[in-house]
């Protein structure tokens, strides 16, 4: 594929260094002449010294035959004026655009290019990657030390939250049955218990699956 | 009416300072404090011209000049592509009435009137006083 992207700063440069490494080919753009050279050193790809937002740059960077066009640098209205001129006036199919600013999503979804980037959501989700997830809570053995009652905590970013305990693949032979929120409603677990961030589930489980348990609880989107 | 302008540079404040003296309520939006200096001091004082320092992007700002209730958003800063942003935020998301944008691109002009915002060229303005003075060289 021919990928054409704005932006040889740190998220740019790293996104054409592994568009690269996959055999894509890859055009970068930079106002930068010193940071464009740099990337292009790592690459061995071609670019450009100046704005994206030019019909000249990028009808130079062969925007008509490019398949997407990624505009990353750290100026939302750069990268939003890149991407609607690449789009309206070039014709690439495809554009992406990273909103620095959240405020910005909004207005770059509804002109029209394809797919917006939240930094803060990357931040997010990159810095909940990188927490310790909260620990198993192994709260009494039961049965002999067969069953084991356990607590979890949701995070924030758990695959869980939004969903009812039915629609959670839980191991066999655990039943959730308490779900106490942060501001302390306590509800009896049932199928149709919806989970939500920060809830503390009280589950048992056969003491072999309380760590799978615990895995479907916390596991991140 | 309530107007918003993003942009005190010269333009901006010069516009400002025609809408007051014309009675409407105006607020000027621009990151740099300094730039209000050009306003004229007692429609500050009076309150029919309101200055906000900060960044017009940011829907905070844009609500707190009254975006909502405004009925004209003009976008002069200096970049064609920062005006191009606050007037189609203006447009397409807080849905103001009437916006104008200064733009000299002429690919980015065209885009713009698409999505129902009027545009000025401030380029294009210069190059035809000159040709007018030039008279028909």
């Amino acid at each position: 594929m021919y990928v054409i992207v704005s932006g040889a700063g740190s998220l740019g440069s790293a996104l054409a260094a592994s568009l690269v490494a996959a055999g894509h080919e890859v055009f970068v753009i930079d106002p930068d002449a010193a940071l464009l050279a740099r990337a292009q050193e790592d690459l061995g790809s071609v670019g450009r010294a100046g704005y994206a937002s030019s019909v000249a740059v990028l009808t130079e960077a062969g925007a008509a035959r490019a398949q997407i066009f990624v505009a990353v640098t750290p100026s939302d209205e750069e990268n939003l004026a890149a991407c609607q001129l690449a789009k309206r006036v070039l014709q690439t199919p495809r554009t992406v655009a990273l909103a620095n600013q959240p405020d910005n999503v909004r207005l770059f979804e509804t002109v029209g290019v394809d797919a917006v980037v939240s930094k803060i959501d990357v931040l997010i989700a990159n810095l909940a990657g990188s927490l310790p997830a909260h620990p198993l809570l192994k709260l009494m053995p039961v049965a002999a030390g067969s069953r084991e009652v356990v607590g979890i905590k949701i995070p924030a970013l758990s695959v869980a939250v939004g969903r009812a305990v039915r629609e959670i693949s839980l191991p066999y032979g655990s039943m959730v049955i308490l779900v106490v929120s942060a501001d302390g409603k306590v509800q009896t677990g049932q199928p149709d218990t919806v989970l939500q961030a920060e809830d503390e589930v009280i589950a048992v489980a056969p003491a072999d699956a309380a760590e799978t348990l615990w895995e479907a609880l916390t596991e991140l989107r | 009416m309530n107007v918003i302008i993003a942009g005190a540079g010269r333009a901006g404040a010069a516009l400002a300072a025609r809408l007051a003296e014309g009675g409407h309520r105006v607020t000027v939006i621009d990151p740099d404090r300094r730039t209000f200096d050009a306003l004229p001091r007692p429609r500050i004082d009076s309150g029919e011209i309101t200055v906000i320092e900060g960044d017009g992007a940011s829907n905070d700002v844009l609500e707190k000049a009254g975006i909502q209730e405004a009925g004209l958003f003009i976008a002069v800063a200096e970049q064609d592509v920062r005006n191009g942003l606050l007037a189609q935020k203006a447009k397409l998301i807080y849905r103001v009435k009437r916006v104008i944008c200064s733009v000299k691109d002429e690919y980015l002009s065209a885009i713009y009137r698409g999505a129902g915002i009027e545009t000025v060229n401030p380029a294009q303005m210069e190059i035809e006083q000159v040709m007018a003075m030039l008279g028909g060289v």
